[in-house]
């Protein structure tokens, strides 16, 4: 979770200088590089929130969901106890986001003995708050946002107390109609990922065909989609095509015999030496 | 003009977003009434439907776990922190200095 970048964790934290640095874009000397700047922020926040969704999503696939089989059941009756080891992880990675500011003025102290500067200095104003690039830029920082998100949790759930009607009802799944098992017919990754190669069709090139089963008995649907991996297309295929056709011309060199290895060698020679008083 | 600090335009730019987001919508929506020419809701109508929505009863699904009665609170944290990096109040951004 800490590689989706969620506040407070660890990954949060460089994410967040990442993104302060570019939105003070506009001490840039040219428009150009501003406007670059202020487009790399968006960019970034997009695909923070992207990966937020992504990594949330496949968190509670894995974790949360009812389980497919009873196979499943089983591992998932048994995982709490093997997740007591993960909890000290899990309570580090917290911590690294929470406390990131000790952490910046350990790593300038350090710094301090080895460069002579101490970039703490600059890094961290109030006593909570980093900031890139300037100081006093910011008035926000992770640590905050890990004690001011809870608040406004807890503010939202007082609210909803006090205007509330009492305890929630439970009520059964509506499933599909056809009972079928909640757990076989849950949000699968593919539901996930399908919406997000919708949006970016353009780029992605995605295609969607519903048909008939290639089987003349059954009636089964047939639901395809294709996407058409751009750097694999137009950067990785042309590259392996380019090097496997160097390769094959290279190896017509290679007869195999000693001779011509050796004649070789008399050309290189020879082309090192023509070399020497080209280079004097 | 009374210069505030930091924190107090802080906690101003979420108490007034929050109390005014309704009011926005409810503007627009009445807005785009007149530009159709129809009657349209009330100025307030966003005000009073939240007002509904919270008095109604909360149905749970049977399988939901705490994770799914917390996530609408995480949810109301992650927007409400918005203003606090936005500006609101102020022209300036995130720090007048």
């Amino acid at each position: 979770m800490t590689l989706a970048a969620i506040p407070p964790l660890g990954g949060f934290v460089s994410e967040w200088f990442t993104l302060e640095a570019l939105l003070q874009g506009f001490r840039m000397p040219t428009l150009l590089s501003q406007l670059l700047c202020a487009l790399g922020a968006a960019a970034l926040a997009f695909t923070a929130g992207i990966g937020l969704l992504a990594f949330s999503k496949y968190f509670s696939f894995i974790f949360l969901g009812p389980p497919r089989s009873s196979t499943r059941a089983f591992e998932r009756r048994s995982r709490w106890r093997d997740q007591l080891s993960l909890w000290p992880l899990a309570l580090v990675m917290v911590c690294l986001g929470t406390v990131a500011p000790w952490e910046v003025r350990g790593l300038g102290d350090a710094l301090q003995a080895i460069l002579g500067i101490d970039p703490a200095t600059t890094a961290i104003t109030a006593p909570l708050v980093l900031g890139p690039v300037l100081p006093h830029f910011s008035v926000l920082a992770p640590t905050w946002l890990t004690i001011v998100l809870p608040a406004f949790a807890v503010i939202a759930y007082l609210l909803a107390r006090a205007t509330g009607r009492g305890r929630p009802r439970r009520a059964p799944v509506w499933v599909t109609g056809s009972r079928a098992e909640l757990g076989a017919v849950q949000y699968r990754p593919s539901s996930y990922s399908n919406p997000i190669r919708y949006v970016l069709r353009g780029p992605l090139g995605f295609r969607m065909r519903v048909g008939r089963a290639a089987a003349p008995a059954t009636d089964e649907e047939v639901h395809e989609t294709s996407v058409v991996l751009a750097f694999d297309r137009y950067l990785y295929r042309p590259l392996t095509g380019l090097a496997l056709a160097a390769n094959a011309r290279i190896r017509r060199l290679q007869s195999g015999r000693l001779s011509t290895y050796l004649l070789y060698m008399l050309i290189a020679l020879i082309g090192a030496l023509a070399l020497i008083p080209i280079l004097h | 003009l009374p210069v505030l600090p930091d924190w107090m335009v802080q906690v101003l730019q979420v108490a007034v977003t929050l109390a005014l987001a309704p009011l926005v919508s409810g503007v627009i929506a009445r807005l785009e009434a007149i530009i159709q020419q129809r009657t349209g809701p009330r100025l307030l109508q966003p005000y009073y439907d939240i007002l509904k929505l919270l008095r109604k009863e909360t149905v749970l699904p049977a399988p939901a776990g705490p994770l799914f009665r917390v996530a609408p609170y995480v949810s109301f944290a992650g927007y409400a922190s918005v203003p606090l990096l936005i500006p609101v109040l102020t022209s300036y951004g995130l720090s007048p200095r």
